[in-house]
Order: structure tokens, then C-alpha cells, then sequence
């Protein structure tokens, strides 16, 4: 078992590049949220969808749809087709993960992003208690930067209304979004020189 | 006001469900307590892995600028780097800066 304080400074370090896009992709989301889905409750919009779904490609494509007003159904129905890659990455964390009680379990399910799965699949921690304790801080700070991202966007431009031009914005940050790619290109080397090397 | 509070629980409900639904997928097929896993399940949770980052790797080029040169000059930074210097954080802030210098040529 490893000190808590050890662990958490790790899942700290692990998340700044994650935070680094989602704060940016977030932003970039909630702006074009509040801007161009024609909606009151922007910011309240952002919060909850930030919160409960925690996916960065439905964030943006579900825009257009709730702008003109797309059923709920539809909009589930698209999502099956975006996100459907997750439905795979739970089957290399079963085994990690079979001590994980109820709640918590649900939790770490939720939070099961791109990134953090990486991330938490990669992670060298061998105990599982310790592993637990890791992938819960990761989720939580990557939940927490995913979230003020898309609800700050959609806030900044309910508040400084038309001061607030969405292309600027996204003229601003374009390019971050390459933090994220390069964290799985870090992570995929590390994997091959695993596998070149002495194994996992 | 009220009709577009309905609407937004409706939609965030949806997506909320069909988010967690697939994230559950594997647990609730194979998670249950006490069960152990079927070789086979287990043999794919230690193959699938580099295949599903491989394909993040590819899907998230295709939303780069990727018929300009600057995601694979960046990407070839990162990688050089992390094999150098392994640190990931430097690696990929210097692969972003790069990226983004780029863009803006």
C-alpha cells in the first residue's frame, strides 16, 4: 500500500494534461452552447449535461439538435452512435476493479472518459486498494475541470452576452485539443515499450 | 420557461442513460460479485487495451488538422520526447505548443 498523499500527487500529476483539454474544450463548448442552441438556461444546460454525461464529442454535437429542438429520443439515439466505443473499455478494468464497492463502482463507471481510461488501464499501481483510491481522485478532478469548463463558457456568454464572440474564443484555443491526443500518444509509447521491453 | 426545463431534463436524462449504459456494458455482464470471469473475457481485458488507445490515437487525428503536416510534427515531438526524456507532462505540453505554434503559421 502506498501513502494517500503519495497517491493523490500522482493522480494529480496524471490529470494536469487532461486538464489542460478539457478546461479549453470545455469552455470552447459551453460557449457554443449558450451561443448558438438558442436556449434561456444555457449555463444550467452546461452543468448538467457536463455532470452526467462527461463526454466531450456528445457536448458538442448535441447542439444543433437541441437547437432545433431534437426529441430526447433522437438525441439518445445519436449518442449510442458517437459514444459507442465505450462500451468496450470496461472490459480491461473488470478484473482491477472486482473489490471496488457499489457506489464508488458506479462512480469510476461514469467517469469512464476517454482520458481517464487510459490512464487508469495504464496506471502501474499494483494494489488494488491503491488503484481504487487513484482512479477515484483522477475521476473527481477530471469530472471538476470538465464541468467549470462547459458551465464557465456558457456563464461568460449568458453574463458579457454579445462581448463574447464564440469564434474568437475558439480562434484562441485552437490547437489544445492536441494536449489530449498526445497524452494517449505518451501513453501508447510507454505501452509498446512495455511490450518491447521486459512486458507489462 | 417551464417547457424548456422539461425538455432540458428529458434530454440530459437520455443522454445520461445511454452514456452510463454503454460505460456499464461489461461490468453488468460480467461484474456480478463472487463471479469469476470467463477466460476468454479476461484474455481480451489484457489484449484490448493498446488496440482501443491505437484507435483514440486515429479517431482523435481525424478532428485534428490532419491533412496539414502539424499533428504529425507534434506528434513526432511527443514521442520523442516521452522515449528521451520519460515525462509525460513535458512531453505533451511541448507536442500541444508545437501543435498550436503550427496552426498559426
Amino acid at each position: 500500500m502506498e501513502e494517500q498523499k503519495t497517491i493523490f500527487r500522482r493522480a494529480l500529476a496524471d490529470s494536469l494534461p487532461v486538464m489542460m483539454g478539457y478546461t479549453t474544450m470545455g469552455l470552447v463548448a459551453g460557449v457554443l452552447l449558450a451561443a448558438k442552441g438558442n436556449l434561456v438556461l444555457a449555463p444550467l444546460w452546461g452543468l448538467l449535461s457536463s455532470a452526467c454525461w462527461i463526454t466531450g464529442t456528445m457536448s458538442f454535437a448535441f447542439i444543433p439538435e437541441v437547437a432545433a429542438r431534437s426529441s430526447a429520443y433522437a438525441i439518445a439515439l445519436m449518442t449510442l452512435a458517437v459514444n459507442f466505443r465505450y462500451a468496450f473499455y470496461g472490459f480491461s478494468l473488470l478484473a482491477r476493479w472486482q473489490g471496488v464497492k457499489s457506489w464508488r463502482k458506479l462512480y469510476l463507471i461514469l467517469l469512464l472518459t476517454d482520458e481517464n481510461y487510459a490512464l487508469e488501464d495504464t496506471s502501474p499501481l499494483k494494489d488494488p486498494r491503491d488503484h481504487e483510491r487513484y482512479c477515484l481522485i483522477l475521476s473527481a478532478l477530471n469530472h471538476s475541470y470538465w464541468v467549470s469548463g462547459v458551465t464557465v463558457g456558457a456563464l461568460l456568454v449568458c453574463l458579457l452576452g454579445f462581448a463574447i464572440d464564440p469564434e474568437a474564443i475558439r480562434r484562441a484555443t485552437n490547437g489544445m485539443e492536441f494536449a489530449m491526443v498526445a497524452l494517449f500518444l505518451v501513453i501508447f509509447t510507454d505501452q509498446i515499450k512495455g511490450f518491447c521491453g521486459h512486458g507489462r | 420557461m417551464g417547457d424548456e426545463i422539461a425538455y432540458m431534463l428529458g434530454v440530459v436524462a437520455a443522454g445520461f442513460a445511454v452514456n452510463f449504459g454503454l460505460r456499464a456494458l461489461p461490468f453488468a455482464l460480467f461484474g456480478g460479485k463472487g463471479r469469476s470471469l470467463p477466460k476468454a473475457v479476461e484474455k481480451l481485458g489484457a489484449v484490448i487495451s493498446p488496440v482501443i488507445i491505437a484507435c483514440l490515437i486515429v479517431y482523435s487525428y481525424a478532428s485534428l488538422e490532419w491533412r496539414t503536416a502539424a499533428p504529425y510534427a507534434a506528434g513526432f515531438v511527443t514521442i520523442a520526447l516521452e522515449l528521451r526524456k520519460k515525462n509525460p507532462l513535458l512531453a505533451i505540453i511541448a507536442g500541444t505548443l508545437v501543435y498550436m505554434a503550427l496552426l498559426r503559421f
